[in-house]
């Protein structure tokens, strides 16, 4: 037999003595490894929003405040779809691409589905109902939206005539380039659950549309929904031609700033906000929520510690005579503090690692289910987590081990 | 060779001195079997502390062996009683929640003895005492008798040649009293040294030499030592 094997079975005898102080430390623990899963999962969605669409405008309607750039266009309130002319018109500098949005109800399958309408890039060089202009030979190469813009390393910045025909592309660049007005898109998770394949035939407001294509997943809202032409939405809704948003990508990000005044400007009866706005409120809540957890943290582990200091004095009180028979039998002072030390870490540790499996859980579980995120463990708060758990059950019990290392040990003579 | 020269106790509380033991001269040698006598706080347990290094004497010297218990460290102190000294206590002092064989364990444990070895020794010594088919009971499921032996066995475990016990048969039934007094004067026999304290006259009579305390003085009752030749 070891001392630790004995400290152990020690613990076993009466492990509901421990159980509140291993409590306290794991869910200080799992507080902590919790929140900072789901912050962790948050930032970096900001960081990948940030990387991807850093340089995208959003152009809403008056009054509308959102926290995510994929709800952008669920908000039920609308603007004209003339500002998209309007823009285009402006020859804005540093503009690389325009997608209006329209999204309206609708049903497929007996589900409950949303449909949005967007233009497909081909609109952007072909005269059409909606402007007059042929924007290909407006000569816009001379004074604008061909323009290099200095703040993009000098790129020239213009709404691009890359010809792709690559329907997928919606998915990463939210651009489609062609797509005429029988045409649908099919996000991945609606696919899959309504078994759609590339070719077949749907039924949505009331009209048949031939799925040129299944988009590829992308986490986002996008997965449950079918896109079409912004005009046939417009047509079959009858909504008359409004769209929801109006996103704008900006070739860089210095441009997208540059162009947030100039389009406030040109546009007054609409918001103007850039993803970075956007982003910093998640970015606020994201740093309050990881101060709270280590609040949170701090205040469980002191009270942890402190019914780990109780618990152990308590215990080497009742333990006495062991104690004082453990050292007539040749144990030294530092053999019988060490036991309670071992014995206080074994808590600290098991605490840990418990609230180590309950942090987890319950990020992987509320993460996505309340918070709608998914949820990436944080290394550095599983760390912290179950070294200050160790840390303050030592520094907690090394009082009661002081006491149990000072014990007379005369009094394995005292009756029992 | 146990001396001990002029030890004396006093315990202080406030302004209030207990004179436990006045001082005390006394030489035991290997194979005696010595018994202490006298009246409940009278200073018996108070001796046997001492001399098992575990209560430093208000003044005197206490030697074991040739080492004088008290000028050496705490730690090299433990290191002798683990070594050389084996106690009993009238209630038994098992820990309650190790089985017989873990707590014959106990001192090797302390000792750092491997566990193979442990096991060998802690069996072979419950064997001795008939508690072989009693390895993994706990002292709840034994009876006195039964664990007073497995106290004894734990006493045992390091091979001590001064075995300290404090009325060890204060708790027990007859027959048990007879076999741990058996075992006690065989041990005797092997060369090892016994100091029992004990209020029962049947179990001194069968001492080599008896010391009686009362209030603190200690002295030999000398009708006893003709014993001592035998
Ligand atoms: N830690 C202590 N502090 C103060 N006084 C003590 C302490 N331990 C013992 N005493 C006192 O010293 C005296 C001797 O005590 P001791 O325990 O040696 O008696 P004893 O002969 O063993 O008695 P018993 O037969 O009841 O066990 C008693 O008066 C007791 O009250
Ligand atoms: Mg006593």
């Amino acid at each position: 037999m070891k001392l630790h094997s004995m400290v152990w079975k020690e613990i076993l005898r009466r492990p509901g003595q421990s159980l509140t102080a291993l409590l306290i430390v794991a869910l200080g623990v799992s507080a902590l490894v919790a929140v900072e899963s789901v912050v962790a999962s948050s930032e970096q969605r900001v960081a990948s929003q940030m990387q991807q669409l850093g340089a995208n405008i959003l152009i809403l309607p008056e009054g509308v405040t959102l926290q995510d750039y994929h709800a952008a266009d669920a908000h039920g309130r609308s603007l004209p779809e003339e500002y998209v002319t309007r823009i285009t018109l402006a020859q804005k500098v540093g503009v690389e691409e325009l997608a209006p949005k329209l999204s309206v109800p609708a049903e497929l399958g007996g589900d409950s589905i949303v449909v949005t309408g967007i233009l497909p890039r081909s609109e952007f060089y072909k005269k059409s109902a909606w402007q007059s202009v042929d924007l290909l030979t407006a000569g816009l190469s001379e004074n604008g939206v061909g323009k290099k813009h200095e703040g993009c390393g000098g790129r020239s910045c213009q709404i691009a005539t890359t010809d792709k025909t690559d329907l997928s592309s919606y998915a990463t660049t939210r651009i489609v380039h062609e797509l005429d007005m029988n045409s649908a898109l099919v996000g991945a998770d609606l696919a899959k659950s309504q078994g759609i394949k590339k070719g077949q035939g749907i039924r949505i407001l009331g009209a048949s549309f031939r799925v040129e294509g299944i988009l590829p997943a992308t986490g986002t809202s996008d997965d449950g929904r079918v896109l079409a032409h912004l005009h046939r939405v417009q047509e079959l809704a009858d909504t008359g031609p409004i769209v929801n948003v109006i996103e704008v990508m900006g070739c860089c990000e210095e441009a997208a700033t540059d162009l947030v005044g100039e389009l406030d400007a040109l546009l007054p009866d609409a918001r103007v906000v850039t993803i970075s706005q956007i982003v910093q409120t998640q970015v606020t809540v994201n740093r309050l929520m990881n101060r709270l957890s280590y609040v949170i943290f701090g205040i469980l582990m002191l009270i942890g510690g402190a019914s780990i200091a109780s618990v152990m004095f308590a215990n080497v009180t009742e333990r006495r005579r062991e104690l004082g028979t453990l050292m007539a039998l040749g144990a030294t002072p530092g053999m019988i503090s060490r036991m309670i030390l071992l014995k206080a870490s074994t808590v600290g540790v098991c605490g840990g690692v418990c609230g180590l499996g309950l942090g987890l859980m319950a990020a992987y579980v509320a993460g996505p289910q309340f918070l709608g995120v998914s949820t990436n463990v944080s290394m550095q708060a599983v760390m912290i987590g179950l070294v200050v758990a160790v840390i303050v059950s030592l520094v907690a019990s090394y009082p009661p081990a002081r006491k149990a290392a000072h014990l007379d040990p005369c009094l394995c003579f005292q009756d029992s | 060779m146990i001396q001990i020269e002029s030890i004396c106790k006093d315990y202080t509380r406030g302004r209030n001195v207990v004179h436990a033991l006045h001082p005390t001269s006394m030489n035991f040698n290997g194979g005696e079997f010595i018994a202490i006598v006298g009246p409940s706080g009278s200073g018996k347990s108070t001796l046997l502390s001492m001399i098992g290094g575990m209560l430093s004497p208000t003044s005197g010297r206490v030697v074991v062996n040739g080492q004088s218990l008290y000028e050496i460290n705490v730690k090299q102190r433990s290191r002798l009683r683990n070594e050389q000294i084996g106690f009993l206590f009238q209630s038994f002092n098992l820990i309650s929640y190790l089985n017989a064989i873990e707590n014959v364990q106990l001192p090797m444990t302390v000792y750092g003895t491997d566990r193979a070895n442990q096991q060998n020794q802690a069996k072979h010594l419950l064997e001795r005492f008939g508690l072989g088919e009693r390895l993994d009971h706990k002292p709840s499921e034994l009876s006195a008798g039964q664990q007073q032996r497995v106290a004894m066995a734990r006493t045992l475990a390091m091979g001590p040649n001064l075995i300290l016990a404090d009325e060890p048969t204060g708790n027990l039934d007859p027959e048990s009293r007879d076999l741990i007094l058996r075992t006690l004067h065989e041990l005797c026999e092997e060369g090892r040294t016994i100091i029992l304290v004990t209020h029962d006259m049947t179990v001194s009579a069968s001492a080599h030499r008896v010391f009686h305390i009362d209030d603190g003085y200690a002295s030999e009752d000398t009708q006893n030592k003709s014993r001592d030749a035998a």
